[in-house]
């Protein structure tokens, strides 16, 4: 049996479950808003096994054999923030949270992805370090509550980028002149600023051994939020050199991810660099925009490690 | 030097700081990272500094040992910053720290994990699941939602403290051998394991914890020796 858990509105896991229902394979689809009701048991003697049930729903932890998780922080469902920090629903939604992401780390099902490996993106450099020792090029960094130092890494760089340390979302944007002020408030907080490498930016999925390359043309500094900014961006499927696909194809392993998003970009000098790796890439985006069978192929995976037949019975979405 | 990295609030890190004064021991809090000088650098020319506070800058390369007691920055720990922002800065602190030491080639003790600044934080559910694949006898752990009402009655546990390559406890040499090849598995430096003795005076694994009491002193020489290790 493959569990999906999420949100049934998110689009990733929205079309890897029409990818699934189509094919009619046997899958459960765990909406998180109603999860906070479930009853949830989880017994570990060295064996993973427990049970997992919500209305007329049920499974054995011990019967999944895949899973495919995009939950979000139970703390901003809705029911749970109009209930309020510390009410019962609010402690209840963070215990089922807590017991299926240990579940997720520990079970010998396929899981895309564990928890515990989707954590190293909470670090920027944590995980710049790591990927630049697999052999991308990454760009020059540097992190600091030094206001001068990050004036002086402007001036050697001359052009220098800002984005948050963690995976907190961040528009990442150019330091400008009359930023040039506001450098005085890095002492509070470690910033971080990287030298701009000016390219082309490529979106690469890698899922299982499959790799899909998106080549990103956009007007904006950061893709994600032309369209808000008034500029334009155009996907496109692409394919890339061996040797790129196959160090992409080992950064994701390296890391113990099924499914990773892999922001890429030449430089003008022909040369690769790699600025982050997602464990949980909203690939629909990309999917949509390209035609490229992302979702397929996460099912795919899903299935490989499924004990179930592909004619198995059609599930029932709770 | 040797750095301590933890909590404002945590007494056993101020008392080894305070123990390992003669070797230049200080203690990083939360609030450290709010001084000026802190330079951290990936793939770039220049200083790596440390702020201990805004009159104390030093090359990274003066530490020679770190030990972390922290797992994670909390909104707590930052007097220092407005309110409003304390849910970012500690995310942002978090990340920082997790980076800058995973980027350390001196000792380290934990290893910061993805997970965790100190090491392997792992759930108790991961814990029993790795001390059986050591084949070690585990007791059985179970959580539910709702949770069951009944408590559980009171146990003695057996501690065996592990640090680098000794361990420490009142148990047989074998038990004392597994505690460690968990440590091993788990790649943490500084485990505390804890067993329950049964009927027939075997003992059975029931959990571990990162962070030890330090209420031996040789525990603490033991981690002092690791720190300052070549």
């Amino acid at each position: 049996m493959i569990l999906l858990w999420g949100l049934p509105g998110d689009r990733p896991l929205g079309m890897v479950a029409e990818e699934l229902a189509r094919r009619r394979c046997a899958f459960e689809l765990l909406d998180q808003r109603k999860a906070v009701h479930a009853v949830v048991d989880l017994e570990v003697d060295g064996e993973v096994g427990g049970r997992l049930e919500l209305g007329d729903f049920a499974v054995r932890f011990e019967d999944i054999s895949a899973a495919y998780v995009r939950p979000y922080d139970s703390r901003r469902l809705p029911d749970v923030v109009a209930a309020g920090d510390g009410s019962e629903l609010w402690n209840r939604a963070m215990a089922i949270e807590d017991i299926l992401s240990s579940w997720c780390d520990i079970t010998p099902a396929l899981v895309v992805n564990r928890p515990w490996d989707m954590a190293a993106n909470g670090s920027k450099p944590y995980q710049l370090e790591w990927i630049a020792s697999l052999g991308f090029s990454v760009p020059a960094t540097l992190v600091t509550t030094d206001p001068e130092a990050a004036l002086a890494f402007w001036e050697c760089h001359r052009d220098v980028v800002y984005k948050s340390v963690s995976s907190t979302r961040s528009v990442v944007a150019r330091l400008s002149e009359c930023e040039k002020a506001r450098v005085e408030t890095v002492r509070w907080c470690p910033t971080q600023f990287q030298a701009y490498v000016a390219g082309v930016d490529y979106r690469v999925h890698v899922v299982g051994d499959a790799v899909f390359a998106t080549r990103i043309v956009s007007d904006r500094d950061d893709y994600r939020y032309a369209s808000t900014s008034g500029g334009i961006t155009r996907l496109e499927a692409c394919e890339l050199q061996t040797e790129v696909v196959d160090k992409c194809r080992e950064v994701a392993r390296a890391m113990n991810l099924h499914l990773a998003g892999l922001d890429l970009r030449q430089s003008i000098e022909g040369e690769w660099f790699c600025f982050e790796v997602n464990p949980s890439p909203g690939f629909s985006y990309y999917e949509e925009a390209t035609g490229q069978r992302i979702s397929q192929a996460v099912a795919d995976l899903l299935l490989q490690s499924s004990r179930i037949a592909d004619k198995g019975e059609l599930t029932q979405c709770v | 030097m040797i750095l301590v990295i933890a909590a404002q609030d945590d007494a056993v890190a101020h008392w080894l700081t305070h123990s390992w004064s003669g070797d230049d021991a200080v203690l990083i809090t939360p609030s450290s990272l709010s001084a000026r000088g802190w330079q951290f650098r990936i793939s770039a020319a220049g200083e790596q500094t440390l702020a201990i506070d805004e009159q104390r800058v030093v090359q990274k390369s003066a530490v020679r040992g770190v030990y972390t007691r922290l797992t994670h920055v909390r909104e707590t720990d930052l007097a220092q910053i407005e309110a409003a922002d304390r849910t970012y800065v500690a995310s942002e602190m978090t990340a920082f720290l997790r980076g800058w030491l995973s980027s350390l080639t001196c000792n380290v003790v934990n290893p910061a994990t993805s997970g965790c600044l100190a090491g392997p934080y792992w759930r108790p559910e991961r814990w029993i699941c790795a001390a059986a694949e050591l084949g070690m006898r585990v007791r059985p752990v179970s959580r539910s939602v709702p949770s069951p009402t009944v408590g559980e009655a009171n146990r003695t546990y057996v501690a065996v403290t592990v640090i680098g390559q000794q361990w420490f406890g009142d148990v047989e040499q074998s038990v004392g051998a597994t505690a460690l090849s968990l440590a091993r598995q788990s790649h943490a430096e500084v485990l505390q394991t804890f067993f329950v003795r049964d009927e027939s005076d075997s003992l059975t694994f029931v959990g571990a914890d990162l962070f030890p009491e330090f209420t031996n002193p040789a525990l603490r020489d033991a981690l002092r020796e690791r720190l300052l290790a070549a």
